[in-house]
């Protein structure tokens, strides 16, 4: 009578064992599920550093006479959508507008976030994104020589060869979207448009600044556009 | 990468074509000099009895030694534009079909260029503008005496009364 109490109560324990352990793996599979916040698979996102180069204002400088410049580009993720992202470059352009001609040399750098919008399934790492940026330059604008503009031609108007305006500062607020796209490991493609308005900008008495490096053009309220496309590679640190 | 563009062809192109259509609109950037640019000097004509009161006159106008700039026409105002090369200008008036009746005025200045925008670039404009004129047959006298700016076009810079 004994042993068949005890051999009864063996097998019972095991069972709640068993059960309890069947219990534990369901609860670890909620956890999983629960822990990925963008879908039902578990896909982890890597994160380092990326940086790459715009291809555009190489390819600018080469083919056109009027330009030289290069950027720079980083980003760095913060969570699966977020990225803080930044650019870096310099730009030396000579303008020919109606009654003036001028040469604008200077570097800027802009700082700012990008919001993914597009879900990565499995371990896809793509980005269709939006972002802003704060951005600042430095440079000098080389007023070469202007011509007098004037009601008719009765007295021939005066041309006179202008200054050259150092350091000016100019601060702008951007609004950028694009796509990146993972060619190879590691490896992306990107292209992104941006969209600018000046904050301030220190211009020199007599004179106004119409191209800043970082905006390009300035147009009469203040607004300038943009796009890049750029290659870049991702060193990366670690996979959550 | 061939599957995240079909998977997302609809957002994808929405994306093209707002990028492209705001591009287009940024890009296109024309600006047309529209600003008041260098002034030139007006004149008006007072009769000199009732010194309140305009007078028209048909005249012949020309400067230096250039040729005319008004062939005959009657008004009791004149637009005429100053000389940015040089730091004076004299103007002949003759009367039309009118033998000996050439009038001049001397106009002495200093020239300063202003920016005004980047379609229209620089202005000139002139200050210590003082004028001088003969006295030989219908031109009595004319103001200002003293030295004067000329900023703008919008009113009567020098009176003539005649």
């Amino acid at each position: 009578m004994l042993k068949y109490f005890i051999s009864c109560s063996i097998l019972l324990c095991s069972l709640v064992s068993i059960a309890q352990s069947k219990k534990i793996d369901t609860i670890n599979t909620i956890k999983t599920i629960k822990r990925d916040s963008v879908g039902a698979f578990y896909n982890p996102k890597t994160y380092g550093l990326r940086i790459g180069v715009d291809l555009v204002k190489p390819a600018l400088s080469f083919s056109q006479n009027d330009f030289s410049g290069g950027e720079i580009v980083a980003d760095y993720r913060i969570n699966t959508r977020l990225f803080v992202a930044g650019e870096m470059g310099y730009t030396k352009r000579t303008l020919q507008e109606d009654y003036f001609n001028h040469t604008a040399n200077g570097s800027y750098l802009k700082l700012g976030v990008n919001y993914n919008l597009y879900t990565n399934w499995l371990d896809m790492d793509n980005e269709t994104f939006l972002g802003a940026r704060y951005g600042t330059s430095i440079y000098n604008d080389n007023l070469s020589s202007y011509t007098i503009a004037q009601n008719g031609e009765y007295f021939p108007p005066k041309t006179v060869e202008g200054q050259k305006y150092n350091n000016i500062n100019t601060h702008w607020f951007e609004f950028v979207a694009g796509i990146k796209v993972e060619t190879f490991k590691n490896l992306f493609l990107g292209f992104m448009v941006s969209f600018s308005k000046v904050i301030s900008t220190n211009d020199p008495d007599n004179y106004k600044s119409t191209y800043s490096p970082g905006i390009g053009k300035i147009t009469k309220n203040g607004s300038g556009a943009n796009i890049n496309y750029t290659i870049s590679y991702r060193i990366p640190l670690y996979k959550k | 990468m061939k599957s995240f563009i079909f998977d997302n062809m609809k957002k994808l192109l929405s994306l093209l074509f707002l990028v492209t259509f705001t591009t287009a609109i940024f890009s296109c950037q024309d600006e047309f000099c529209l600003d008041a640019t260098t002034p030139n000097l007006i004149i008006r004509f007072y009769d000199k009895d009732t010194i309140t009161k305009t007078k028209s006159i048909k005249l012949i106008v020309w400067a230096n030694s250039k040729d005319t700039l008004y062939n005959g026409v009657t008004t009791d105002s004149l637009s005429i534009p100053l000389d940015t090369q040089n730091n004076n200008v004299t103007y002949h008036f003759s009367i039309l079909d009118s033998e000996n009746s050439q009038e001049d005025i001397d106009i002495n200045y200093t020239i300063e260029d202003v920016f005004v925008s980047k379609a229209c670039g620089y202005k000139s404009i002139f200050k210590e503008v003082n004028i001088t004129t003969t006295n030989n047959d219908w031109l009595s006298t004319a103001t200002p005496t003293s030295t004067f700016n000329i900023t703008d076009q919008t009113k009567a810079h020098v009176k003539i009364f005649h």
